[in-house]
């Protein structure tokens, strides 16, 4: 899950520096955007309304994933304690 | 006896501990060594850059497709130049302010490289420290 997090966190960071780079380009810029092994000629505005998509997607799948890891953090805390908790006990009783 | 095992135990947290910097220092090795490559990827842009503006439109040129073979081909533009800006996305720019953006990015990486240096170092600094411990109890 770690790996999966680092990677979408690296995919939003990447679409959002291309955002900020397409931002300084001008209306009229020549913009290619790749669809498997090629590059298509796009618009600026169609290829910034795709990224701003993919940004939304991402930082949403970003945080489903903070949940599911808060929730496992959760418990395996409890099931440290309850652990602690038996071990404590085997060692009163004997 | 209570003393024993507490040492026990001391030590089994160190050993984990020391193996827990292992492997994240190999980590860092690893993407110290990625780095190093995209150092080399935009140096070897930036001299590309530099070269071509030496060259004319319509120069013949090969081009390389793999396994040390290569293919003819025209250089029809010289000064227009197409950079991956990420996420998929390629944009037009001209030499030098593909230049400027190359640079930038090598800079990038160059001051990640330096932090991840620093970084190692404080983690071979630790580990010193627990080898040292864990050298006491033996």
């Amino acid at each position: 899950m770690y790996a999966q997090k680092m990677q979408i966190e690296l995919m939003l960071r990447e679409a959002e520096q291309a955002l900020e780079e397409l931002d300084k380009l001008g209306k009229d810029a020549v913009i290619y955007k790749g669809v498997g092994q090629l590059l298509i000629k796009s618009k600026k505005g169609t290829v910034k309304e795709d990224l701003v998509d993919k940004k939304e997607t991402l930082t949403l799948r970003l945080k489903t994933l903070e949940k599911q890891e808060e929730r496992i953090q959760k418990r395996f805390q409890e099931l440290q304690e309850q652990i602690k908790a038996s071990l404590g006990k085997k060692e009163g009783a004997g | 006896m209570a003393g024993k095992k507490i040492s026990e135990e001391e030590i089994r947290e160190t050993v984990a501990l020391l193996q827990q910097y292992q492997n994240r220092a190999e980590a860092y090795r690893q993407q110290l060594a990625l780095i190093e490559l995209s150092i080399g990827d935009c140096e070897s842009a930036i001299n590309a850059l530099d070269q071509l503006e030496k060259v004319k439109a319509d120069k013949t040129a090969l081009v390389p497709i793999g396994a040390g073979a290569y293919v003819h081909a025209t250089i029809s533009q010289v000064d227009k130049i197409l950079m991956n800006l990420g996420a998929g996305v390629s944009a037009e720019k001209d030499s030098s302010a593909a230049k400027e953006t190359l640079t930038k990015r090598k800079d990038e990486f160059t001051k990640i490289h330096g932090r991840l240096i620093e970084d190692l170092r404080g983690m071979h600094n630790e580990m010193q420290k627990l080898q040292l411990k864990i050298a006491q109890y033996r």
